[in-house]
């Protein structure tokens, strides 16, 4: 597959091909999002036209002025939502994460294995399947339609465990027992020695629980009931059922959810990748 | 694993030991409570109402194994479950040819803009699948839908009811969930290619090896694992599937893609009869199956590898 010396007919062809795959694939998984994008800054009569229009006659931001003035439909309010409740969640999930890893990796208190078994146990119940518990549990914490009540189970994230558990235990001990002799306490050695050392992993933790926490839609459209609490995915969904927005307007809020998602992915890419591929590498 | 440690030495007494690493416990304190609370009782709380009559809040008389009975005879769980399993195996299936097919041309030595293809792909994988439904919907539109739109430029006319033809629904959002998909497994896949050592590539070329008989003799026993891993993952993340469905089909028509997820949702919230007995049964059907495969997993020693 490598070539060496001058490039053959042969190898010219075999090269378009692979170009042409590899092309067309790339255009159909990025189109969708262009079409999206196009289809909401066309005017409007356009957007219902039965012909294959790639181009907008006129680009036109009247559908971004109208949702965001829209009265029922509180759009910045579900932006702000949505950051609020996917910030909390990867906060609260990546320090729990680093504490546990902590605490398991380095100082292996009796009981460790079952703790470790029950943080990863979690990963066999996502909250698809425990709708009807978590409604009664956030119920009965009285943290219904409330942000804690979102971050919470959103934070529920035993991946990121793992991910800087696994790291933590591919690191050196020497520097923190020697820090620990000169007398320092458990969580300066934490914080000065251990988290400086873990950093790739945090950041990978840190961008995979915020990526999830922003898409999820399930845990947020079951445990709110007021539209000033929606996020974003929780609010488009609500402004297609209830307030009956055109398919304009829902693509237009499909948007604006994607955006930041796809923003902060390819500014990290690398990181989310590492985060990705840290031990599922089988030879 | 933290382990065996307490048993090792017979110096420090189990008590003075536990007592010694209190900082310990106290930084796993905060995990294990909210994970405890938000996954495990849930859970727990799930199996108990399964056998109860239970409605929202209340609790309801214990009713034995009535909501399993009652799941078995309901004939829109078979059809949950049913689409559940066309659902999750179509996916799986073909989410792993097309993402590792195309890992491996990416892959290829002389192949430029490695980067650029792998962003590409993963772009659906960090979008809402709330978006991601409205997005195919719209494309998939049977008038004003871009799909339609060059199918009939083609002589294709009318083109098909991609998401409100019965045969065809549960089809269309297999697709969309492969399309959501390829990109997670092709990084999975691509770090794996690069594992491979590439002087196995270069004895093969000097023995006249074509590149499929490398890929054949080469690539794919020494994937493996990875392909097994793959395919649970899979199996796993496409079982529990629910936004995507719900946003696009609600389960329509006529149930016809209604799955297991959507189904325990509409039993407990969206008929308005709550029955959370019942639906808790359905819960727990879906749990045990997604047990059954993470514990596969796990026996290939991947824990780590199970969700995203």
């Amino acid at each position: 597959m490598s070539s060496r010396g001058p490039i053959r007919w042969g190898q010219l062809g075999t090269r378009a091909i692979v170009y042409a795959i590899l092309g067309a694939a790339a255009l159909g998984m990025a189109f969708p999002f262009y079409w999206m994008v196009i289809s909401t800054i066309r005017p409007e009569n356009e957007v219902y036209t039965v012909a294959l229009n790639l181009l907008p006659s006129k680009m036109s931001f009247a559908m971004y002025q109208k949702l965001l003035g829209d009265p029922q439909l509180p759009v910045a309010r579900f932006f702000l939502n949505s950051v609020v409740i996917s910030i909390g969640a990867t906060i609260v999930n990546v320090i729990t994460a680093v504490l546990a890893a902590y605490a398991l990796s380095r100082h292996r208190p009796p009981g460790g294995t079952i703790f470790y078994y029950l943080i990863i146990a979690t990963m066999m119940v996502p909250g698809e399947v425990v709708l009807i518990g978590l409604f009664r549990v956030v119920n009965a914490l009285a943290m219904m339609d409330t942000y804690q009540g979102m971050i919470l189970p959103l934070a529920v994230n035993a991946v990121n465990f793992l991910l800087i558990y696994n790291y933590m235990l591919g690191l050196p001990r020497e520097l923190d027992e020697a820090a620990r002799v000169d007398g320092a306490k458990v969580w300066q050695v934490l914080w000065h020695i251990t988290v400086p050392l873990i950093k790739p992993a945090v950041y990978s933790a840190t961008l995979l629980a915020f990526l999830s926490a922003w898409q999820n839609f399930t845990i947020p459209y079951l445990l709110t009931q007021s539209n000033n609490m929606y996020p974003l995915a929780v609010g488009a969904l609500f402004a297609e059922n209830t307030i009956m927005a055109t398919k304009q307007e829902a693509l237009t809020l499909a948007t604006i959810l994607t955006i930041p998602t796809l923003l902060v992915f390819v500014l990290t890419q690398r990181f989310v990748f590492s985060g990705i591929t840290a031990g599922a590498i089988k030879g | 694993m933290a382990d065996s440690s307490s048993v090792r030495s017979p110096g420090p007494t189990l008590w003075a030991r536990m007592l010694q690493e209190r900082t310990a416990y106290l930084f796993l304190a905060p995990i294990l409570l909210l994970y405890t609370i938000f996954s495990l009782y849930p859970i727990i709380q799930t199996f108990e109402l399964s056998f109860f009559a239970a409605k929202i809040v209340e609790q309801g008389p214990f009713v034995g194994l009535k909501n399993y009975r009652d799941i078995l005879a309901a004939p829109g769980f078979h059809q949950a479950l049913g689409n559940t399993l066309v659902f999750t195996a179509g996916s799986t299936v073909v989410v792993l040819v097309v993402s590792l097919a195309l890992a491996v041309l990416v892959n290829i030595s002389w192949v430029r803009g490695k980067t650029f293809f792998k962003v590409v792909f993963f772009l659906p994988v960090v979008t809402s699948l709330v978006a991601v439904g409205y997005i195919w919907k719209w494309m998939m539109d049977p008038t004003y839908g871009v799909i339609n739109v060059v199918l009939s430029l083609v002589g294709i006319q009318p083109g098909p009811n991609w998401l409100s033809n019965p045969r065809l629904a549960l089809w269309s959002l297999v697709l969309v969930n492969i399309w959501k998909w390829v990109g997670y497994f092709l990084i999975i896949f691509i770090a794996n290619l690069q594992a491979i050592d590439q002087s196995y590539y270069e004895a093969a070329s000097i023995d006249g090896a074509g590149a499929w008989s490398q890929f054949t003799r080469i690539t794919l026993p020494l994937l493996r694992m990875a392909v097994i891993l793959t395919v649970i993952l899979g199996i796993v993340n496409f079982l529990k599937a629910f936004a995507l469905i719900f946003v696009m089909t609600q389960g329509g028509p006529a149930g016809r893609t209604e799955v297991m997820a959507t189904y325990v949702y509409r039993e407990a919230f969206g008929t308005g009869q709550l029955r959370f007995g019942f639906s808790a049964a359905a819960s727990m059907v879906l749990f045990v199956m997604i047990m059954a495969f993470t514990a596969v997993a796990n026996r290939f020693g991947k824990a780590g590898e199970v969700a995203l």
